[in-house]
């Protein structure tokens, strides 16, 4: 059985009758990693909002969402806050907007922690600190005192993957987590991402829209276009040899880009620039 | 605390801050400051004009000005700021409901918001007093029943900016439930601006009861009150203008203050709504202008 089951997902908009997604079913078994591609506003991010339950109220949604076979739909607000967290963890886009700007980070750490675990303080502490020096973040001590604008995009973003790790979470969903970070931090956070699937053996739902990124950290892709799922299958199989055309028209025009900064860089050393 | 620091650089700010707060503490330790019992009746001394013992002199039942002046800060600014706070208190509970959770909710409290803001403020005031008698109590509960809505409202907008914000997503996404959502990481947020309607609408509270005890709506008679002590100047007002001064000035004085400080605030809260502060600021003048008129009636 898989792991998360997604069946028939309608999203539209309450309010005027816009259907954004016609219908959608995907499913995710254990330990998979599964991309969800696809250009700006081809509702990615709505379909991950919908698992988490977390779209407006205005936005309706029909289908159904299964989790280990439990609806998630027929869970109260209250039941739902146990599996928010707990077995479904999300990684924003935006570290420098996720978390909250009045309050140290620790203190937003251990805020969650213990709504969802009865640890003492330091047991808290102790299983933070192991989980941010996993994902590099030395000095954890000053980390945690920090206020978010005190810290990059790219830090911040790896204590939401600190915190994942601790929640041991059966799900993982990230939303675009690299597309607010410049190239270096970009590609200390994918590498977190593929350490992270090697240290809990969570399902991973990784949306974006950098194909590298894809082909660095997932088994399966998705691809979606104006809210339809056009296409589904291994990696390399889209990412090479991809059979609807819009996967191959994203494909080539992310090669012909790479191809033209190929060429721009010929010649020139790069290391320097 | 770096809106602190702005705040403090603000040498006005800092001014208003220091009458607010005098004012505030005066009115809370009135008996030890007074020189007399506000309401100790001295024929003799009717009229009498300033003394080393009663220095505004006295009025036309010999009672000391002075601390009748430092009582009447009592109702006039102690008990208008505690009907400010239960206002501004319902105001941000449903103010955050409504901005919070939306839908119904916030439509069916909007819709009642907008039903109080319909009637006209001093009409509703003075319907209010009508039914339930004058004196202080009613008036108090006249402002809040009337102040409510408008904080609900205000409120909601601010609340609504911040549910919005990734960082409360990520929040409810770790599994954190409203009601510590709303505690721990909205209200921080929204605080601020709460301080700032909540103290620009403690001005014209201040004067409306100044006002309403003028006309003979507010605290009854042997208690001392601004608006009441200019009243009673009215008969003397050409032979003995001070009498009228004395209150007067008072309320120009605390009613400036406290409309510079939540100006202040506001600009040290956000330089973004420097725009909204020049809209405080002709309010402001208003209002100003406003006291004088009555003044001088």
């Amino acid at each position: 059985m898989s792991l998360l089951e997604v069946e028939h997902i309608k999203i539209w908009d309450g309010r005027t009758g816009n259907v954004l997604i016609p219908d959608s079913s995907f499913q995710l078994s254990q330990g998979e990693c599964l991309a969800i591609v696809g250009e700006s506003g081809s509702g990615k991010s709505l379909t991950c909002k919908a698992l988490m339950r977390l779209n407006r109220p205005e936005i309706r949604q029909s289908g159904r969402i299964s989790l280990y076979g439990v609806d998630l739909a027929s869970l109260s607000d209250k039941e739902m806050r146990r599996y928010r967290g707990r077995r479904m963890c999300m990684i924003m886009q935006n570290g420098m907007r996720a978390f909250d700007p009045s309050r140290p980070v620790g203190a937003f750490l251990l805020e969650v922690l213990s709504i969802h675990y009865d640890w003492s303080r330091s047991e808290m502490i102790a299983s933070l600190s192991t989980a941010m020096i996993s994902v590099g973040l030395k000095n954890f001590s000053v980390v945690m005192e920090r206020y978010p604008h005190e810290l990059s995009g790219g830090m911040l973003q790896r204590v939401m993957i600190a915190l994942a790790i601790v929640m041991e979470p059966d799900v993982i969903i990230a939303d675009e987590p690299t597309t607010a970070l410049d190239a270096v931090t970009q590609y200390e956070v994918v590498e977190q991402f593929v350490h992270l699937r090697g240290r809990i053996g969570s399902a991973i739902v990784f949306v974006s829209h950098d194909l590298e990124v894809v082909r660095r950290i997932a088994d399966d892709v998705l691809v979606m276009k104006d809210g339809v799922i056009v296409e589904r299958g291994k990696t390399s199989k889209i990412l090479n040899d991809a059979s609807h055309s819009y996967t191959r028209f994203l494909v080539s025009s992310k090669e012909a880009l790479r191809r033209y900064y190929m060429q721009l860089m010929e010649g020139t050393d790069v290391a320097k620039g | 605390m770096k809106l602190f620091d702005r705040f403090l650089k603000d040498r006005l700010a800092v001014a208003s801050l220091a009458v607010v707060a005098a004012t505030l503490l005066i009115g809370l330790c009135a008996p030890l400051i007074a020189p007399h019992p506000p309401n100790e009746v001295n024929l003799e001394l009717r009229f009498a004009s300033a003394s080393w013992t009663y220095w505004l002199g006295n009025d036309h039942l010999g009672r000391c000005i002075l601390s009748r002046l430092i009582y009447g800060i009592r109702p006039s600014v102690l008990w208008v700021l505690a009907a400010l706070g239960a206002a501004a208190f319902f105001g941000a509970v449903l103010g955050f409901v409504a901005g919070y959770f939306r839908g119904r909710t916030d439509a069916v409290l909007m819709r009642l918001c907008d039903v109080m803001l319909s009637f006209p403020g001093y009409v509703m005031t003075l319907a209010i007093v009508g039914m339930l008698g004058a004196g202080l109590t009613n008036i108090l509960l006249a402002f809040v029943v009337m102040k409510w809505a408008w904080f609900a409202r205000v409120i909601r907008t601010t609340v609504m900016q911040y549910a919005d914000a990734d960082y409360v997503n990520y929040a409810k996404v770790l599994g954190i439930g409203h009601l510590g959502i709303m505690k721990r990481h909205i209200a921080p947020a929204a605080l601020p601006e709460i301080a700032v309607i909540a103290s620009s609408a403690f001005g014209s509270m201040i004067l409306q009861i100044s006002g309403l005890s003028f006309l003979g709506l507010g605290i009854e008679a042997p208690h001392a009150e601004w608006g009441m002590m200019m009243n009673e100047a009215r008969s003397v007002m050409f032979t003995r203008p001070e009498l009228m001064f004395a209150p007067g000035l008072a309320i120009i004085v605390v009613v400036s203050s406290v409309n510079f400080l939540s100006d202040a605030l506001q600009k040290a809260l956000d330089p973004k709504l420097v725009l909204s502060g020049k809209r405080a600021s002709i309010l402001n003048g208003k209002i100003l202008r406003g006291l004088r008129k009555k003044e001088a009636a």
